[in-house]
Parts: structure tokens; C-alpha cells; sequence
């Protein structure tokens, strides 16, 4: 069966992917097995000091959980079985360490809904997965 | 320095930076230290911490004027605000890091506030001392910007920082920059810098923002997590 990993962080562009996604799952001959992944930036400086590991991770969840809601709830409304996973680190790099430690055959991905100049100063997270994946990457525009 | 003046308002923006770095920085603490609290009285704790941080920089602020115009005391100042910036660039550390008790209890939870707020009061009224380059009323200035980011902040500034992960950079950056220029204002170095030296009073500011981002960014790449760390955190909710 085919695993396909899709990274979400709950913003519209990435939920619009979802759902045009789920409009091509049809094509498949075979129901793809589907994880879903929620990448949480790690929190910077001085919070770390103050506040225990485990409270950190819960709010990691909370927030993880949060932006997964709408895909998760699309994919419930299409009837299709997924999992889902969130992890903290810098997305891109986490993006494409997981798909190739959980051994995927595909990355499915949208493009952030950042503007054209803007992609170009800041790298967007999709280029950098094309860019440093290993396994095919579909970007659903 | 008046308000025509083009260093007035460099100096306006700097400020401004630093209170939503380190400010935000403060609400983050606070937001977290009251999560696991029964609502009610989350609010109650969010709304005193909020005052305190508030609290506490205006009385040091008082304090590190007249202190800073001592001897030395500036570049001691320097030294923390370098540490502080490189500091501002480490992730959390992965699993085993820290070592701190929960705060499940009102108590603890107080307690982790004060001495948060403490702390990063104390970073944020140096590095608003040096930005303001002893004008009172950009001090002032900073200390008002600083209460609308602590108030409202937490989720503000989390967002800028995911949707810009430069902002981090450019605020540790600039805490490099004003300690560079402390370096080179305080009682003792400064005649003699403008004497014999006044080139410094560029150059220092430069190496120092290049010296803090760049040992801050070579610490945070040698702590960078890997692949085989990653934690799932969904694991548990998933089956």
C-alpha cells in the first residue's frame, strides 16, 4: 500500500491542499494509506528555563491538535481513514526526516500562501522539502 | 537626541524590537505557567504576573539609569546583554533538558511568574537602557511599548515568530549591536575612544551583533534535534 505523508499547519493554503487532495484520491487505484503531520516551531530563549519539559510538550499538542482540526475534519467528512502526528522542530528539516525514517513513498504538499516576493526572501518550508527530500514530493497547487 | 534626528528614531525602532522579543519572550512564561491552572483562577495568575513584569521594569528601569552611568557598569551590562542574545537563539532542549517541577499548584505557579518576570525584566530594562543611550524619554518610551506585548503579546509574538523566523535573528542581532555601543559609552572608554578611536563606535556595535548571532546559531545547530530524537506528540492520541 502506498504511504503518503501530508504536512499541515492549519493555515488556509495548507487546508486548501487537503482538500484538493482529497479530490484526487479517487485516482488512486488502491486507498493510500494517509498520515497526517503537524510540524510546531520550537519555542526560543528564556521559556525553556522557567517552564518544565512536560508542559512545554503539552502546549506543543494543544497547538498541534488545534492546526490539525480542519484536515483531520475533512478527511473524516471524505471517510478516509489517516493518522497523525506532531513534532517539534524546524519544519522542513522534520518534514523530510519523517518521511524517510517512516519510510513514505510520497510527500504531499502545498505551497504556503505567502506571496511571490516574499517566498523568495524567506524560503518557504514547501521549497526546502522539494529541495532536500529524497522521496517524491507532489505539490498540490 | 531630538525627535528630528535620525538616530532619535533608530533608537525608537530598536526599542521597539527589543520589547517584542524580550516582552514577548515574558508573556510566553506567564501563558505557560498558568495552563494547567483551573480557569478561574488562571486569569487571576495571568493578570498579576502581567503586572509585575510591568511592575518590576519600571523600578529597575530607575535603577539601571543612574547605575549605568557608573563606571564599568556598561560593559558588565555588554557582557549580559551578549549572553542574553545568544541565549534568545537556543531552542527548547530536547526531552531530558531542564529539570523543573511542574506548576500544578497556585503556589508554584506564582512563583515560577516572579522569578521569570524577575529575570527577563532585568534583560529587558538593560537592553532598553542601552538602546535609549541615556534619554529618558525613550526609556520611558520603551517601558510603554513594552505593557501593550506583555499584555497581549504571547500569541502575537509566537506567530510573528513562526510566520518570520528571522524576527529572532534580527532581535538577537540588535541586542549585539547595543552591546557593542555600550562598550564604547561607558564613563571610562568613552573619551578615550573618541580621542583616539571613533571608528569603534561603529565597528564595536557591528562585531558584537556578528559575534552574538553567530555563536548564538553555531550553539543552536550543535543542539540541533535529531532525526532519530523526533517525539511524536500525537502518539498517544492517535490510537
Amino acid at each position: 500500500m502506498l504511504k503518503i505523508l501530508l504536512p499541515v499547519d492549519g493555515s488556509d493554503a495548507s487546508n486548501q491542499a487537503i482538500k484538493d487532495f482529497i479530490q484526487l484520491l479517487s485516482c488512486y487505484k488502491e486507498m493510500p494509506e494517509i498520515h497526517l503531520l503537524n510540524v510546531q516551531l520550537p519555542l526560543h530563549g528564556n521559556v525553556s528555563s522557567f517552564i518544565d519539559s512536560e508542559s512545554i510538550a503539552q502546549y506543543h499538542q494543544d497547538e498541534g491538535m488545534e492546526r490539525l482540526t480542519a484536515a483531520r475534519q475533512f478527511m473524516d467528512q471524505a471517510g478516509i481513514s489517516h493518522q497523525f502526528h506532531i513534532i517539534v522542530g524546524e519544519p522542513a528539516d522534520v518534514i523530510v526526516a519523517f518521511a524517510k525514517e517512516k519510510l513514505f513513498d510520497r510527500i504531499v504538499i502545498g505551497p504556503r500562501g505567502v506571496s511571490a516576493i516574499k517566498g523568495l526572501l524567506l524560503g518557504s518550508v514547501t521549497n526546502k522539502v522539494v529541495q532536500f527530500s529524497t522521496i517524491p514530493v507532489l505539490l498540490v497547487k | 537626541m531630538g525627535i528630528d534626528s535620525t538616530e532619535f528614531w533608530i533608537a525608537v525602532l530598536q526599542i521597539i524590537a527589543i520589547d517584542i522579543v524580550l516582552g514577548g519572550d515574558n508573556a510566553v512564561v506567564i501563558a505557560l505557567a498558568c495552563r494547567r491552572l483551573p480557569k478561574e483562577q488562571r486569569n487571576r495568575v495571568i493578570f498579576w504576573g502581567v503586572f509585575g513584569a510591568i511592575a518590576i521594569r519600571i523600578t529597575l528601569i530607575f535603577f539601571a539609569l543612574s547605575l549605568l552611568a557608573m563606571p564599568y557598569l556598561k560593559i558588565v551590562g555588554a557582557v549580559l546583554l551578549l549572553w542574553i542574545g545568544v541565549k534568545l537563539l537556543q531552542p527548547e532542549p530536547e526531552g531530558q533538558g531542564h529539570e523543573i517541577a511542574a506548576s500544578t499548584s497556585l503556589i508554584a505557579a506564582i512563583k515560577t511568574i516572579i522569578i521569570a518576570d524577575a529575570v527577563m525584566s532585568l534583560d529587558n530594562v538593560i537592553a532598553i537602557a542601552g538602546a535609549a543611550k541615556d534619554s529618558m524619554g525613550l526609556v520611558v518610551f520603551g517601558l510603554v511599548v513594552s505593557v501593550p506585548i506583555i499584555v497581549w503579546g504571547s500569541k502575537l509574538v509566537l506567530r510573528l515568530m513562526e510566520r518570520f523566523p528571522l524576527v529572532i535573528i534580527v532581535g538577537a542581532g540588535l541586542l549585539g549591536w547595543i552591546a557593542g555601543g555600550m562598550t564604547v559609552t561607558d564613563v571610562i572608554t568613552r573619551e578615550w575612544v573618541n580621542d583616539n578611536a571613533s571608528y569603534l563606535r561603529w565597528v564595536m556595535p557591528v562585531c558584537m551583533a556578528v559575534t552574538v548571532v553567530s555563536i548564538g546559531k553555531w550553539m543552536a545547530a550543535r543542539a540541533r534535534i535529531k532525526p532519530a530524537a523526533m517525539i511524536d506528540l500525537a502518539d498517544n492520541a492517535n490510537k
